[in-house]
């Protein structure tokens, strides 16, 4: 297992964990955890699944022979954190700004209910795009 | 005797081009020496700029001969990532101090404002700013207001670092790691940047550092950098209007060249790609409420067809299909990295103006065509305001042009030779040389940012924020090669930590006696008149630096000078503020009528004790003083 593929399956374990301790586990005591959760699963999470679609690894790319492209589209380590934050907050506001735009009246379930899906979704995305590699 | 010139010809050729580089670079230290300084100062400064230029014309002449350049490649990049580290501990130490000083409310002016809108964030008529969308899921897992507002304005610091990162990663220059590290140094040590920070402007540094990774990915991936775009704009148009206008020239002139010069196939593209754009800007314009409202019946029909509401799910649809229309487009868009030719870039490029005008259209168009006949009502300048004490506001409240001058002091020689020398762009290990596209935007973009800043425009201080982006873009080449060629030896190094000491210190120090602007006791009252005030009670603040933070935490109907509620002209403000004499008081109590009671002042330290209105409020047996800085006004009193 490569190294991104490990971080990918990490990440995919984590979401259903983290959805658990956000919904099942209200206690007082755990708002901390719970608001680290929601740090993550609205600022980092989505974004980071988009990285694995969006991004091509540089090793593949390499051995295609591109490494021109290589150095062009890969991204490193630092780069795959500050895009995980940028991709997330674009779709997170890109997707309620949408949704307003439908007249929806928001409440705290549907916000949650669009980060979690935005969550599902680009892990189902971001594990599709490494079993079609 | 006779005189033979032609040595002094040759030399002059051989070095013309940087003798007319060294007269521009004088010229232009010249103008920028701000006259306020001793003609001792004058002349440091003349002496500082003078030996970056001598330094930087050695070293890009030794530079190309330099064999031990790459011998010296491990060592430069190991002190590069030292210098990185630092950066992000300078970061993080300099963005906490204000924190670790004064509580939890240390920066802003508009904290108040934020945190007013924070508590409406569920309600659908206050949620109309998407800054409000991207805090409201953390609101909901129960971050609270303030905190959740600090941490987005920490983060803001921490993504326009990242930004920088990646946008010199992803131009074409000579050493993308060491200008990306350069970049990330420049922004942690800019004065301006932190007074940014220290205003609390966290809507327009959002969207910042959206702009910063916009232009990044415009190299890289410009059908993403239409998401991030669209996102940035959402959240404040101001950090984008700079872009907008260089794009939009960028997109005309290539356009001509294309028409003028380029192949019949690039044509074809083009003007599809035009047509494209305005026949579906126009449409989803003038035709919304129909589209919204086919969206709406569709939604209906599979009520019907569920034979139960599913108009609680319509959110959840829509952000699904967004996701996997993204997740679809990220599969072609990498499926195709390999045809990257001329086309696929026009491509991309008319792409990002489609996306980017739609969405605008989408998203903001009521606030976009406000802001535009606002524009155009007064020409654009704040100087036409028809109030004249609201100019200061209009043009936005932050630094003044000549402070901003004050804090580049430092970089300006080197943002000047990074400016008139394109050549410090030059990479000679790629076939394409120079980073035209970046270099031309770039350009552009600092023309029209200096004329918005400069000039008395509309928002004008506050294009300063992203006029200083640019001087740190146009600075990190000259200082990069400094930085690569002092590290050759132990003279050089320790020349270079001084001057990233010098930096350090100067900017540590600004962040350790930034006082904020209302102290915790002061706040701890705002907070407390919930508690002690009815509910149909009004907040008085008599300054405006204190009327934000009435309004976010008093819980109550809050104005100041100028502000909404305020019934009185600037005249009667200065009546109450300045008027001495025997009937001054009179006056004032006459004024006060105006308001509706329960009303209760609130008078901060900053004002000082010594004005006559603090001394009327203290004396005068109509006011009940309810804590160190908020009196209870009754008139009842007078009729006593």
């Amino acid at each position: 297992m490569s190294k991104q593929s490990q971080s990918l399956f990490i990440s995919a374990v984590s979401i259903p964990v983290l959805v658990v301790v956000a919904l099942v586990i209200p206690g007082s005591f755990l708002t901390g955890v719970l608001v680290m959760t929601g740090v993550v699963l609205t600022l980092f999470l989505p974004g980071f699944f988009l990285t694995f679609i969006l991004f091509p690894e540089a090793t593949k790319l390499k051995e295609l022979g591109v490494d021109v492209l290589a150095n062009k589209l890969a991204i490193d380590a630092i780069e795959k954190i500050i895009f995980s934050f940028f991709l997330s907050i674009a779709l997170v506001a890109l997707c309620l700004s949408i949704i307003r735009q439908f007249g929806a009246v928001f409440s705290p379930e549907i916000i949650v209910g669009v980060i979690i899906g935005l969550n599902f979704l680009t892990m189902l995305g971001a594990l599709i795009t490494k079993k079609m590699k | 005797m006779n005189f033979d010139p032609s040595p002094f010809i040759k030399f002059f050729c051989k070095k013309g081009v940087w003798f007319t580089t060294l007269i521009v670079y004088c010229s232009l230290i010249f103008i920028v020496t701000p006259n306020s300084l001793s003609v001792k100062n004058q002349l440091i400064f003349f002496g500082y700029s003078f030996f970056i230029f001598i330094c930087m014309y050695y070293v890009l002449q030794t530079h190309e001969k330099d064999v031990q350049v790459h011998r010296r490649a491990e060592m430069i990049r190991k002190f590069l990532i030292y210098l990185l580290i630092f950066s992000f501990v300078l970061l993080i130490i300099t963005r906490l101090l204000p924190f670790i000083r004064y509580g939890d409310t240390p920066l802003g002016y508009d904290t108040g404002l934020y945190v007013k809108n924070m508590l409406t964030v569920e309600s659908p008529v206050n949620t109309q700013k998407a800054l409000y969308l991207v805090i409201a899921p953390l609101l909901i897992f129960g971050m609270p207001p303030t905190l959740a507002l600090n941490f987005i304005v920490v983060l803001t610091q921490l993504l326009i670092a990242g930004a920088f990162y990646v946008l010199f990663r992803s131009v074409n220059c000579p050493s993308r790691f060491g200008f990306a590290v350069t970049a990330v140094f420049l922004f942690v040590s800019s004065l301006t940047q932190f007074h940014a920070y220290w205003w609390m402007f966290a809507g327009q540094m959002f969207s910042a550092s959206l702009f910063l990774i916009t232009f990044a990915l415009l190299f890289r991936r410009p059908t993403l950098a239409i998401f991030t775009g669209a996102a940035g704009i959402s959240i404040h148009s101001l950090p984008f209007i700079g872009f907008g206008v260089a794009i939009v020239v960028f997109v005309v002139f290539y356009l001509c060249k294309t028409f003028l010069w380029d192949k019949v196939a690039y044509r074809k593209i083009l003007l599809f790609s035009v047509l494209g754009l305005s026949i579906l800007s126009n449409l989803i314009y003038w035709n919304w409420r129909i589209v919204s409202e086919i969206l709406f019946q569709l939604v209906v029909k599979l009520d019907i067809l569920f034979k139960k509401d599913i108009s609680i799910l319509y959110p959840l649809l829509v952000a699904f299909s967004v996701a996997a229309v993204l997740s679809i487009v990220g599969l072609l868009v990498r499926g195709r990295f390999e045809k990257k030719s001329t086309e696929r870039k026009i491509f991309n490029y008319s792409l990002l103006l489609l996306g980017a005008f739609v969405f605008i259209i989408l998203l903001k168009w009521d606030l976009v065509s406000d802001q535009l006949r606002y524009f155009f009502r007064h020409y654009g300048l704040a100087t036409n305001y028809p109030i004249p004490w609201g100019i200061p506001a209009v043009k936005g409240l932050f630094i003044e042009f000549a402070q901003f001058h004050n804090f580049t002091f430092f970089i300006l020689p080197f943002f000047l030779f990074g400016l008139i020398c394109p050549f410090v762009w030059r990479n000679k290990q790629t076939e394409q040389r120079y980073p035209h596209k970046f270099l031309a935007l770039s350009y552009i973009m600092l023309v029209v940012l200096f004329v918005l800043s400069y000039f008395p425009f509309i928002r004008q201080h506050r294009f300063i924020i992203m006029l200083d982006l640019l001087v740190i873009i146009f600075s990190v080449p000259t200082i990069y090669y400094l930085i690569m060629h002092f590290t050759k030896d132990k003279l050089g190094k320790l020349l270079l930590t001084v001057f990233i000491i010098v930096f350090a210190h100067r900017i540590v120090l600004v962040a350790w006696t930034q006082p904020p602007q209302i102290y915790s006791d002061e706040l701890k009252e705002l907070k407390a008149v919930a508690a002690i005030t009815e509910s149909n009670a009004q907040i008085m603040t008599t300054s405006t630096r204190y009327t934000p933070w009435a309004i976010g935490y008093s819980g109550r109907k809050a104005f100041g000078p100028g502000w909404e509620f305020d019934q009185w002209s600037l005249y009667k403000w200065i009546e109450f503020w300045q008027g001495n004499g025997d009937n001054a008081d009179q006056r004032r109590l006459e004024l006060l009528r105006d308001y509706k009671e329960p009303l209760y002042i609130f008078v901060g330290d900053s004002e000082g004790h010594e004005s006559p209105y603090y001394k009327f409020l203290e004396t005068n047996t109509i006011f009940t003083k309810t804590s160190t800085h908020i009196w209870r006004y009754e008139s009842g009193s007078v009729n006593k």
